[in-house]
């Protein structure tokens, strides 16, 4: 009897502690979301989307040059990532399938996937900005890229290896050569999941911005040239919050709403791809 | 009896055959046996005797793995299929396998049915859709599926989705269906209506089956292989094997005394 009032007792305060922490973590979640949801929301307007920034300490302007850089950015970074990281995982998981260097490649991704992504944008600032002698586009579409690649490659090699060994063989058995297998039978079996793989790298380099800064740098400007330094959402929101003007504030947090909501529609879309494909 | 199998026309040869995978382990032993044209060849035997190593030889399936080596030879119309230069893509167009899971691929039934068509080449739309109703009337589906030919091969059931993956087999027409236990995942029911129709596909192909059912050997095939431990321990018309065997160790696999 009291052993059993001992257990209830431990029972509870496990329970009440795990509660805390669960509610401890949703606050701050819940905090920031909703202070960029209050703030950002009552900053934007519509001339936000539409004008270039204005000279400093002047009012009014927007971020147009930030939005359509940080689009460029990303499209770039998804168009030298995505084909990298699925061409790789389908060697992993295809060609290399139970090789020792398979594994190796592999647990290296895993890495890749944790390190810091400001020590990347320092690595591609060593290789494509110093001897270059000035930030690009380029440089930071490299540099999201090389972060996405890792995500992409692991994602299409779980996919991939999730299709039956089976269903291939039965390929095989009918006279298709193995590009055809992979092309026409296993892609198939895995494109929601790849497709969902791609969409989480996306917004998982969308929200950058350590690398961004030692790569494409910003620019003031509204410019679509590659080679010289494009403006991002992301370095911006960093000076404007850091910058002594209550209008750049106010910019900074509608800049922070919409690329928050943007994270988050990639990412809402990317589960529910997956929960779809494996509903059926 | 036994003169007028002899003279039946032999569609494929196994002589002396031995297997190895993984470089040395010795999986099938001087297998040698007739395989006749347009009758149902059965090979039943504990598992890990070597039935299903045998059968993967006739298409090369073991060509996927590495390290597995082939003695002796498979004759195909007087041409040893084991031999280096075989063309495996054209072998495989003209031997086609069933497995024990049916392997619909992620497509439309009717996309199923025309992969292996368009891998020999026929693009026209005309021709694949009548070669598909075809091949799914020749499968005993067409009547469950001609609604629904567009929907997703993996909404049909177990029984439905192997004789799917028998027409997807069929439509290729080859000349010999390799059965790998083709009803061990399926009800009694399904499993009767894949026995039926392997008895009416041996009027168009030949077939060599697998199967862990003695039951079923006994029903559909006309001539039984009995494997131990990758010998060949007897090889006969079926009637035989079941009625009369002549060695012991196929006496007691069949009364049920091992195995």
């Amino acid at each position: 009897m009291k052993r059993e009032h001992y257990r209830k007792i431990i029972n509870y305060s496990a329970l009440s502690l795990s509660g805390l922490a669960a509610l401890a973590g949703l606050f701050w979640l819940v905090f920031i979301l909703g202070d960029v949801l209050v703030h950002g929301i009552g900053a934007l307007r519509f001339e936000l989307f539409l004008q270039d920034p204005v000279p400093a300490g002047m009012t009014g302007g927007g971020l147009r040059n930030a939005f359509i850089g940080q689009l460029m950015i990303t499209f770039f970074a998804t168009l030298i990532g995505v084909p990298v990281g699925v061409l790789g995982g389908t060697f992993l998981a295809e060609y290399a399938r139970g090789t020792t260097f398979a594994r190796v490649i592999s647990v290296l991704s895993d890495i890749m996937v944790s390190v810091p992504s400001i020590v990347i944008g320092a690595f591609v600032y060593a290789v494509l900005v110093k001897p270059l002698h000035h930030f690009s586009g380029w440089a930071g579409a490299v540099a999201l890229a090389v972060i996405m690649i890792p995500v992409v490659l692991r994602t299409t090699e779980d996919m991939l290896t999730l299709v039956p060994w089976t269903v291939r063989e039965a390929a095989f058995a009918l006279g298709a050569p193995y590009y055809k297998v992979i092309l026409q039978v296993v892609y198939r079996g895995a494109a929601t999941g790849i497709l969902t793989g791609v969409l989480l790298s996306m917004a998982r380099v969308a929200g950058e911005t350590a690398p961004l800064l030692f790569t494409s740098f910003n620019n003031t400007f509204y410019s679509t040239d590659m080679n010289g330094p494009v403006a991002s959402l992301t370095v911006t929101i960093f000076q404007y919050a850091m910058g002594p003007y209550d209008d750049w504030h106010q910019q900074a947090w509608a800049a922070s709403f919409v690329i928050t909501l943007f994270i988050l529609m990639l990412t809402v879309s990317g589960r529910m791809l997956l929960k779809w494909r494996y509903k059926k | 009896m036994e003169v007028q199998e002899v003279t039946l026309p032999v569609d494929l040869e196994v002589k002396n055959l031995n297997f190895y995978y993984n470089g040395n382990a010795h999986a099938l032993r001087d297998i040698s046996l007739p395989v006749y044209k347009n009758r149902v060849t059965a090979l039943i035997g504990p598992s890990g005797c070597g039935k299903t190593t045998l059968l993967r030889c006739f298409n090369r399936m073991h060509d996927l793995y590495p390290r597995h080596r082939y003695e002796g030879e498979i004759l195909f119309e007087g041409r040893n299929i084991l031999s280096d230069k075989e063309d495996l893509i054209n072998l495989r167009g003209r031997i086609g396998m069933v497995f024990q899971k049916p392997t619909p691929f992620p497509m439309s039934i009717a996309e199923n049915i025309a992969y292996g068509l368009r891998l020999k080449g026929i693009k026209s739309r005309t021709e694949l859709s009548g070669r598909i109703e075809q091949a799914l009337k020749h499968a005993a589906l067409w009547n469950e599926v001609r609604d629904k030919l567009n929907n997703s091969a993996y909404d049909l059931s177990g029984g439905q989705q192997q004789r799917l993956v028998i027409a997807r087999a069929l439509a290729v027409e080859p000349e010999v269906l390799l059965f790998d236990e083709p009803t061990s995942a399926l009800d009694p029911i399904s499993t009767g209506k894949i026995e039926e129709l392997v008895a009416e596909l041996k009027q168009d192909v030949t077939i060599i089956i697998v199967t862990h059912n003695m039951q079923q050997a006994a029903r559909v095939s006309d001539m039984t292989g009995f494997m131990y431990l990758g010998d060949l321990v007897e090889f006969d018309t079926t009637e035989k094997i079941f009625t009369a065997p002549e060695k012991k160790q196929t006496d007691d696999y069949i009364t049920g005394r091992f195995g």
